[in-house]
């Protein structure tokens, strides 16, 4: 055998012994469903809590839900520079990306909630436990899951060899179902806990707009955005993204996604983890619902796309 | 993300996906891993997906390093076991030449290969990627993916000739 026929050989082989091989279904919403939440990930809470984020966190608790925003975000011209007299330092774009980050590092002992479009996430990094409810139209309960992560090694950004136990609750069929899965080594996975940051913005702009009141908040609104020059093409485009940060904390309260599409708005709030609010970490299926069996996915699906009947 | 990035996105996927799964299992060579070096690859693709000109090589570089990742984290036993399986060729014991060498044999010695040269055989030639396209994928020179694909070779005929070597004597005995 000369080394063309061991290449032809070779090549024979690869094709035969892959030949079955099969990319799972629903691949691209789970990537997109890690993507999303890889790219708000940069705080995976830390072991070292931040002197007075439970303080801060009641603070932020105190504003109650959602309100619009007072401006809209690109405008210009709204900035309020000098409103936040409780932070005297100058809003630079190093000094605030820092704040920003170390806010994010920094959190402990808090369940992060998360509302983006119909769905309502809380995530408590510390007993690495998440919680989903997405809602139909007319605000009616679709989906109700609570997921919990054990074992493994936790090791921000990455976690490795994980157990993922799922409890899921679909109130359009009235059923339910449990499942429990390992994970591999799964680097761009995070557990949860996850904070909105926007994704690596290297070469992109970053602005400081001012201040602007969200929820009743002071906060600090920054601007992620393209390079100059940079032309979007069909495949390659670049999302312009405003995040407003709680002028006090640093931590962020809001982001909004610009695009050709609609616009993708996330409210966050952090809730002190007294045991009320941990309460949110359990789910008992409703009186009356059926137990099947879990739909044929791998355990890395993600709640909400799609793969779950 | 916008809704027309993730219709493109989708479709990618749609077209390339069978594609990157088929050349992670053929650098890892398990089903499992396979699956998770390809999601793992197009996890990382879609958080770029907005920034890349040609996003193919990038996802494949992605399934790749994912392939890479996975098998350093093999565990140990299973390559103190790969390596007892392995015959060390003696000088001049036995031709390769007008030997005949199944598929399995080869996929078993390609198996064996560093991870490196293994990556280098496949996609030159499997995925028939030219050298250049190899060197942007793996992060090497060009000088480096041919002189390992001369390696890859050499020993992937050694790691044959072993295979026939461990065959006769099995059968002499």
């Amino acid at each position: 055998m000369n080394e063309t026929q061991l290449i032809d050989e070779l090549s024979a082989a690869l094709d035969d012994v892959t030949a079955p091989m099969r990319l799972p279904a629903g691949a691209a919403g789970r990537a997109r469903a890690r993507a999303r939440r890889r790219r708000v990930t940069r705080g995976l809470a830390a072991a070292v809590p931040a002197a007075g984020l439970a303080a801060a966190a009641a603070l932020l608790l105190a504003s109650g839900g959602p309100q619009p925003l007072l401006t809209r975000p690109g405008a210009g011209g709204h900035a309020r520079p000098g409103a936040g007299a409780h932070n005297p330092a100058p809003l630079t774009v190093a000094y605030v990306t820092s704040q920003e980050k170390a806010a994010a590092d920094g959190l402990s002992n808090v369940i992060i909630k998360t509302t983006q479009g119909g769905t309502v996430t809380w995530s408590d990094p510390a007993i690495r436990m998440n919680r989903y409810r997405v809602y139909g139209p007319g605000g009616r309960l679709a989906s109700d899951e609570l997921e919990s992560l054990t074992g493994g090694v936790v090791k921000p950004p990455a976690a490795t060899g994980q157990a993922q136990h799922r409890l899921y609750v679909d109130y359009a069929t009235r059923t339910w179902w449990r499942l429990t899965t390992r994970t591999g080594v799964l680097k761009d996975t995070p557990v949860s806990g996850s904070l909105p940051v926007p994704e690596n913005n290297a070469g992109g702009q970053v602005s400081i707009l001012g201040h602007r009141t969200v929820d009743g908040q002071d906060t600090i609104e920054v601007k992620y955005a393209p390079p100059r020059g940079f032309r979007p093409t069909k495949s390659s485009l670049w999302p312009t993204e405003y995040v407003w940060l709680n002028a006090t904390t640093y931590l962020p309260v809001r982001t909004e996604i610009y695009g050709v599409g609609p616009v993708e708005t996330t409210d966050l709030a952090y809730l002190p983890a007294t045991a009320a609010n941990l309460a949110i970490f359990r789910l008992t299926p409703p009186a009356g619902f059926t137990r099947v069996a879990p739909p044929p996915f791998r355990g890395d699906g993600q709640p909400g796309l799609g793969q779950i009947p | 993300m916008r809704r027309q990035s993730r219709a493109a996105f989708d479709e990618f996927v749609r077209m390339h996906g069978d594609s990157l799964i088929r050349l992670a299992y053929a650098l890892c060579g398990d089903r499992g891993r396979a699956e998770d070096a390809s999601q793992d690859a197009l996890t990382r693709l879609y958080l770029r997906w907005g920034r890349l000109d040609d996003p193919l090589p990038y996802a494949r570089r992605c399934v790749v390093n994912a392939a890479k990742d996975h098998w350093r984290q093999s565990s140990r036993r299973e390559r103190r076991e790969l390596r007892a399986a392995r015959w060390q060729p003696q000088d001049g014991a036995i031709a390769l030449d007008d030997q005949v060498v199944d598929r399995d044999q080869l996929i078993r010695a390609l198996r064996r290969l560093p991870p490196g040269q293994r990556a280098v055989i496949v996609l030159r030639y499997w995925q028939q990627l030219l050298e250049p396209e190899i060197a942007a994928i793996l992060g090497n020179s060009v000088g480096t993916v041919k002189s390992q694909a001369s390696r890859a070779l050499g020993r992937l005929r050694a790691e044959l000739r072993s295979d026939l070597i461990a065959v006769n004597t099995r059968e002499y005995q």
